[in-house]
């Protein structure tokens, strides 16, 4: 199997494994400025997702939940602005990018119709998804493709940061039942 | 009481320092077999902040520690803990007869 068809099997995966699928990835050899501009891009969506919640929520698991992920999220941006920077890499706007954005156009306009519990759920719910579907497309694309070994060492880092955050939310989907 | 300063002085003459490092998400080591009175430094080798709460009522703890930052303290009982930000993380210190 080639390396392109690889990437399109694990792309599919990521897709049609996530229930409320938040965003795919378009088969395509990604530069580093574009795997930057993904990286900065996705962490900045769950941030405003973050920032939603404690607007709209009044539990405070949920709260809780939303405060660690825009703190966490904007930790890694900074970290990641800071290493572009040092590499002197702009990141690049990108059809993945523009993907990410446009699902979470739709995301945010769902999380805003809703209120009390039914937003919790809806809030939730899509942090367990995103969060799989970025994991998949971290591990599965953007680490493979990424050349420059510094970005590929922070993408290998945050690894485990979002493998916690997707198990906190299923603690906080379950709490929710 | 000259008595007893001595004892105190030994005391803290053989007490140690052991360090936990959080990296990855995790405590390593997770479980840590020390003496009363040893202290515990705990480095934040991390991406994110995180902290040490004491479980399961949360009744000793330290502040935020930031990334590259580190804290500590003298323990006198054995403890279970948490990262609370990320309740993932969990700690264990025994306290060895």
């Amino acid at each position: 199997m080639s390396t392109l068809n690889k990437t399109i099997q694990w792309i599919a995966i990521a897709i049609f494994t996530t229930t409320f699928m938040t965003f795919s990835v378009s088969a395509q050899d990604l530069t580093d400025p574009e795997i930057a501009s993904i990286a900065v891009t996705a962490n900045s969506i769950d941030v405003d997702y973050g920032k939603i919640a404690l607007k709209k929520s009044s539990t405070p698991a949920v709260k809780k939940f939303a405060q660690a992920m825009i703190d966490d999220h904007n930790s890694i941006i900074q970290q990641a602005v800071d290493l572009a920077n040092k590499l002197g890499v702009t990141p690049k706007d990108n059809a993945v990018t523009q993907e990410l954005l446009q699902g979470s156009k739709e995301m945010t306009a769902n999380l805003n119709s809703k209120k009390g519990k039914a937003f919790d759920k809806a809030y939730i719910d899509n942090e367990v998804s995103y969060h799989e579907a970025v994991i998949s497309t971290v591990k599965n694309v953007l680490i493979p493709q990424s050349t420059n070994k510094e970005l590929k060492a922070l993408l290998v880092k945050v690894t485990p940061l979002l493998d916690a955050h997707l198990e906190m939310a299923k603690q906080a989907q379950a709490g929710l039942k | 009481m000259a008595c007893g300063s001595s004892e105190k002085k030994s005391v803290e003459s053989h007490a140690t320092t052991f360090e936990v490092f959080i990296k990855d998400m995790q405590f390593n080591p997770s479980e840590l077999h020390i003496h009363k009175g040893d202290t515990v430094i705990w480095y934040n080798d991390g991406i994110v902040v995180h902290d040490i709460t004491a479980q399961p009522d949360d009744s000793w703890g330290s502040e935020l520690i930031a990334i590259g930052e580190e804290w500590k303290t003298v323990i006198n009982e054995d403890i279970n803990y948490i990262c609370s930000i990320h309740p993932t993380m969990k700690g264990k210190i025994i306290l060895d007869k």
